[in-house]
């Protein structure tokens, strides 16, 4: 059944951003076109980096557009008089929940896809050769300097981008289930509860600095200082481990919470 | 309406490719200023615009260049044009690019293939300045575009005439009047040498060149040129301001 959810979430989320990434691929060709025309007078420079600020700020608007129509879509298909027939739907709240995470993390990577060939189109030619050729130096120097764990790097940290995505969208769909248990002004309860989880972050990572501090005066900072000089690499996997653990802990916390009001306290319009 | 799509798509891809044949102005000045070493470790030797330096062995630090202007960036062979400036080490070239010198991560000097031996054996000479060039300002005295006279065989003969006499320290002569100098480049003839310690300078007891080399000699010396020195040096400064 999630599958089915899935391709109906995804076939939503086709029709409403395909025209945003066709603008987006339409703003890289026109980038690339002013290109053809180069020279060293000053209205060149303007239209060039007119075309250059333009397709950044469409890069920047397609990502958020994605973020934005995932979590507008939680809302609306849920919470709103939309939800009266999803509910209906043979589906258990853990589907539904599943169903839009994996949506929203499709698009979320479809985002960034279309943004890197918007980005290649916009620099095609030479300039694209010499950039994969900078590209493959580089990562010659990576896997020079890190060896074996490179790829483990990697790996890791593509994990910690996924559970990263996963957290922030059911963070925010958290704060809207929280949200609708109110009689009224559901909207605004969840950007109240949005801000006092802002709130506690702040406090435990304000906390953290004090007890960074307080190490630091004991004497245990430089320890643990050392431990890292003398095992860099394993400091590192240890660190992108322990924050993808956090998020995934976090992320299942948001989730449970989700899962619980949806199936105990569902309140609809 | 597949078909159409099918074709839409071949003809995007023949643009993008075809692409791949118009150059980029941006890179190509990135290439104009992109160095390369000989190998990884071999740094005898840095190919740059097409042609070959080769290493000279001296102290860049010791030397002076009249217009060492353009930069370049040497890196090792395999390095990309775009990260020549990141990984790459910082020189200079003079305006003739007879010469790379380096003197930040390094201290180097490589003198092109076609003048290196007149080069190296420059190094050996005790009195390499063969050359003499006064420096003085274009004709609408607007403060930029140095420009540089070669003197001749006589106005040369002039200038080391007077530099043969016995120098004056400052306290020695009077300063009533002291007009702006002009700068006497004393070259190699490749340029590899270059001395702008010496000045002309009118004064109200007559004309002098000073030699301002303070580093060795503590004040600056005068070189006081006699009558008929002093008369020729003066035309030299009229037809040439400074």
């Amino acid at each position: 059944m999630v599958k089915k959810l899935l391709k109906y979430e995804l076939y939503a989320y086709v029709r409403t951003l395909t025209t945003m990434y066709l603008i987006l691929i339409g703003i890289s060709i026109l980038c690339r076109f002013v290109q053809l025309f180069e020279n060293d007078h000053i209205s060149y420079s303007i239209v060039f980096w007119s075309s250059v600020i333009a397709l950044i700020i469409t890069v920047i608007a397609c990502i958020g557009m994605t973020a934005i129509f995932g979590i507008t879509r939680f809302y609306k298909n849920l919470y709103s008089a939309e939800g009266y027939l999803s509910f209906t739907l043979p589906v258990t709240p853990t589907a539904h929940l599943i169903a839009k995470t994996a949506a929203q993390v499709i698009f979320s990577a479809a985002a960034v896809l279309v943004s890197l060939i918007a980005a290649a189109i916009a620099t095609a030619g030479e300039v694209l050769a010499e950039l994969f050729r900078a590209g493959f130096w580089l990562a010659g120097k990576y896997f020079e300097i890190c060896g074996g764990h490179g790829v483990f790097y990697i790996l890791e940290i593509l994990l910690l981008l996924l559970v990263s995505v996963i957290y922030a969208y059911l963070m925010c769909c958290t704060c809207i289930t929280i949200g609708q248990t109110a009689k009224k002004n559901r909207v605004l309860m969840a950007f109240g509860v949005y801000f006092i989880w802002y709130f506690i972050t702040q406090v435990v990572g304000t906390v953290m600095l004090i007890l960074i501090a307080v190490f630091g005066e004991i004497g245990l900072l430089d320890a643990i200082a050392q431990v890292i000089a003398d095992y860099p690499k394993a400091f590192m996997h240890v660190g992108l481990v322990g924050a993808t653990l956090l998020f995934a802990a976090i992320s299942a916390v948001f989730f449970f919470v989700s899962h619980r009001i949806m199936s105990r306290r569902l309140n609809l319009e | 309406m597949r078909k159409t799509y099918r074709q839409f798509a071949t003809v995007f891809a023949l643009l993008m490719l075809a692409l791949f044949l118009v150059g980029c102005d941006a890179l190509d000045a990135m290439r104009e200023e992109h160095g390369v070493y000989a190998g990884e470790t071999d740094r005898s030797t840095v190919t740059f615009r097409g042609e070959t330096y080769r290493e000279l062995g001296l102290d860049a630090e010791k030397l002076f260049y009249r217009d060492l202007s353009s930069r370049v960036y040497i890196t090792e062979p395999d390095v990309p044009v775009l990260l020549a400036s990141t990984v790459g080490e910082y020189g200079q070239t003079d305006a003739e690019m007879n010469f790379i010198v380096l003197y930040r991560e390094r201290n180097a000097v490589y003198a092109r293939e076609d003048i290196y031996e007149e080069a190296l054996a420059e190094t050996k000479m005790e009195d390499p300045y063969t050359c003499i060039r006064l420096q003085y300002l274009d004709g609408k005295n607007s403060g930029r575009g140095w420009q540089y006279h070669t003197l001749s065989e006589a106005e040369e003969a002039l200038v080391r005439r007077v530099l043969a006499g016995v120098p004056l320290k400052e306290e020695a002569v009077d300063f009533a009047y002291l007009s702006p100098s002009q700068t006497l480049f004393f070259e190699s003839e490749t340029g590899l040498f270059a001395d702008n310690s010496y000045e002309i300078v009118e004064f109200s007891g007559g004309v002098a060149i000073r030699d301002c080399n303070f580093y060795d000699k503590g004040d600056p010396e005068y070189y006081i040129a006699g009558e008929a020195d002093a008369l020729l040096l003066k035309e030299l400064l009229d037809k040439y301001p400074g």
